[in-house]
């Protein structure tokens, strides 16, 4: 449902990406992985009109193109996002940033329905639901985000890095989140460095370096890539 | 970081007319006639002000009324900057023009054609909004992803244009709408008009109503969103675009309400509007830039500490009332020393975050 191909793009100096394709589909857990600054956000930021794009770049959701549609307007596509350090809103309770997730909702009772649902899948949420959120822990705060990007039912989830700064019981939890999510309808496409587990849920994996596709592939299968396992997930190769 | 550009806006905003009305005459002659003339106002007033008699609860009292009332219009002075800064990032500077534009507007209909109070007042918002969205399009939209510095400088620009078209428009004199203002005798020494009265009145139900706009509405919690991250607010579907006009529009109708409610109050000159700019910035930095409540408290602290310092004698000693605008900011430097972002300012912590 997601087609990318041929994505350059930067922030106005020089290009970071270059020719990047990709490709989600319906229900898939598709994952990136690379270096730092291999410009694995630069591709999402895309997604959502945050970079500059060069010509000749295409982003397909569907049969719409998204290149050129202002950010504020992608959501209503039936995409959401979770950017790269949680962005939340810190002076707001968890209860207003599920609110502001359903933004561009109208029907309250269907609004209400998914808070629940929400709440139910992160039942630590609802007890902090009066809570202004800089006040929960790294582990809730990534909750609130992710509860956030829920309100809107999305088709396609865009993650950032989830399990970034959590323990790894609490990156075993969210990963168990995401299976469920996928479960109810929602393919995620999402950025990684704690590659083994995210690859062990992925149907796709992609490896970025120095803003080139390196190569792709069924997650179970780039596990026992050689060359990832080197370079990404901590084993020494030929062992 | 944030406070401090706009502190250093508003330093260059007062270099800015410092140096402009001494051009006038030749500086040196000027700036010494100035020392002298200011020494002995200074002797002169402070043989006046020695006062061994005990404090007069009464003056206490006075003074304690007219903190409050010249507070409350300096808190919705502030709320409509501080608002418009935690949506933009930047400071106003021509926050004191809107107010202005906001009177004379009113003005215009209510003593000028002789219309009744409230069409007076609807037209006069009317054309404030008009002339808001008009400069919103032509100054601060074109510049709305440079640097916040960049719509600061541009707000001081704004500032002196609107402040000589109102002198062209309405010429360089003062104004008073005196209609009906009953006075309220309360002791014999002690008296409030009723235009202070509604200064009062208005100021706290337009707190309450835009406390509750903040916290209850839809709108309200998405100008909060965007204020805290714009970026995240942009990606869930909020329109920017559409709250930062609206922002606008809410900062120039609490401005220009403080306007009117003024001019009924006291004498308004199309000069005036960079004392508001330059109170309502005060309060803003003495509560917190871009905190509302602080913006309110900071408002009334400012009002207060005016009016209550110079009624109590220091060992006997009273401070004259023509220093009232001086001890403002010594409280300002005082507050800031010991809190430098604001009573209710964010921490460095939190700020650093962003
Ligand atoms: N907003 C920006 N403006 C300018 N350059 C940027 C911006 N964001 C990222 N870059 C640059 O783009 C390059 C790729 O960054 P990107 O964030 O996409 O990498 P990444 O693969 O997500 O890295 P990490 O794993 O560290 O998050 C980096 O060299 C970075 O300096
Ligand atoms: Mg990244």
């Amino acid at each position: 449902m997601l087609t990318i191909k041929n994505l350059s793009a930067g922030y106005g100096g020089p290009i970071i990406i270059h020719d990047v394709a990709l490709e989600v589909g319906e229900g898939q857990i598709v994952t990136i992985i690379g270096p730092n600054g291999a410009g694995k956000s630069t591709v999402l930021r895309s997604i959502f009109g945050l970079t500059q794009i060069e010509k000749g770049s295409s982003i397909f959701f569907h049969q719409n193109n998204l290149i050129g549609l202002p950010t504020s307007e992608t959501a209503e596509r039936g995409i959401c996002y979770v950017p790269q350090g949680r962005s939340i809103f810190p002076t707001m309770s968890v209860e207003e940033n599920l609110e502001m997730g359903a933004y561009i909702r109208k029907n309250k009772e269907e609004i209400r329905e998914n808070m629940e649902y929400v709440y139910e899948k992160f039942p630590r949420l609802y007890e902090r639901r009066h809570q202004k959120t800089k006040t929960l822990s790294g582990g809730e705060q990534q909750m609130v985000a992710f509860g956030r990007a829920l309100m809107l039912k999305p088709e396609l989830l865009l993650l950032d890095e989830p399990s970034i700064g959590l323990a790894p019981k609490v990156v075993a939890d969210i990963f168990e989140k995401l299976l469920e999510i996928r479960k109810d309808g929602t393919a995620i496409l999402m950025v990684e460095q704690n590659a083994h587990m995210a690859l062990e849920i992925s149907d796709v994996g992609y490896v970025l370096e120095l803003g080139r596709n390196k190569l792709h592939g069924p997650g179970k299968e780039l596990l026992q890539d050689d060359r990832i396992a080197e370079a990404y997930l901590g084993k020494i190769s030929g062992k | 970081m944030a406070t401090a550009k706009a502190g250093a806006g508003g330093a260059f905003y007062l270099l800015y007319k410092l140096a402009s009305a001494q051009n006038q005459q030749s500086r040196i002659l000027s700036l010494a006639a100035r020392s002298a003339r200011g020494l002995a106002e200074f002797t002169t007033s402070i043989l006046i002000c020695y006062n061994p008699q005990e404090m007069q609860l009464e003056l206490f009292l006075k003074f304690v009324l007219n903190g409050f009332i010249q507070g409350s219009l300096y808190a919705l002075l502030a709320l409509g900057l501080s608002l418009l800064y935690g949506v933009l990032r930047f400071a106003n500077l021509a926050h004191g023009e809107y107010a202005l534009m906001g009177s004379f507007a009113f003005y215009t209909f209510y003593v000028l054609l002789g219309w009744p109070l409230l069409p007076s007042l609807a037209a006069g918002f009317g054309i404030l909004f008009i002339v808001t969205l008009l400069i919103e399009r032509l100054t601060f939209t074109p510049v709305r992803d440079a640097p916040p510095l960049i719509p600061l400088v541009i707000s001081i620009a704004l500032g002196i244009f609107l402040k000589n078209l109102l002198l062209l428009i309405f010429e360089p004199r003062s104004r008073l709408i005196t209609a009906n203002s009953s006075i309220l005798q309360i002791t014999d020494f002690i008296s409030i008009t009723s235009a202070q009265i509604n200064i009062a009145v208005v100021a706290i139900l337009l707190m309450i109503a835009l406390t509750l706009f903040l916290k209850r509405t839809k709108l309200g919690k998405a100008i909060r969103a965007v204020a805290d991250d714009r970026e995240a607010a942009a990606i869930l579907g909020i329109p920017i675009k559409r709250i930062v006009t609206i922002t606008f529009l809410i900062s120039a109708f609490l401005a220009g309400t403080a306007g009117i409610l003024a001019a009924f109050d006291q004498n308004l000159h199309p000069n005036a509007g960079t004392a508001f700019t330059v109170k309502a910035f005060a309060a803003v930095i003495l509560g917190g830039i871009g905190s509302i409540p602080g913006a309110v408290a900071g408002g009334y602290i400012l009002g207060f500490a005016e009016n209550i310092l110079i009624s109590i004698p220091f060992w006997g000693w009273y401070i004259p009332s023509n220093y009232k605008d001086a001890l403002a900011y010594i409280i300002l430097i005082l507050v800031l020393y010991i809190r430098p972002n604001g009573i209710f300012g964010k921490s460095a912590e939190e700020i650093a975050r962003k």
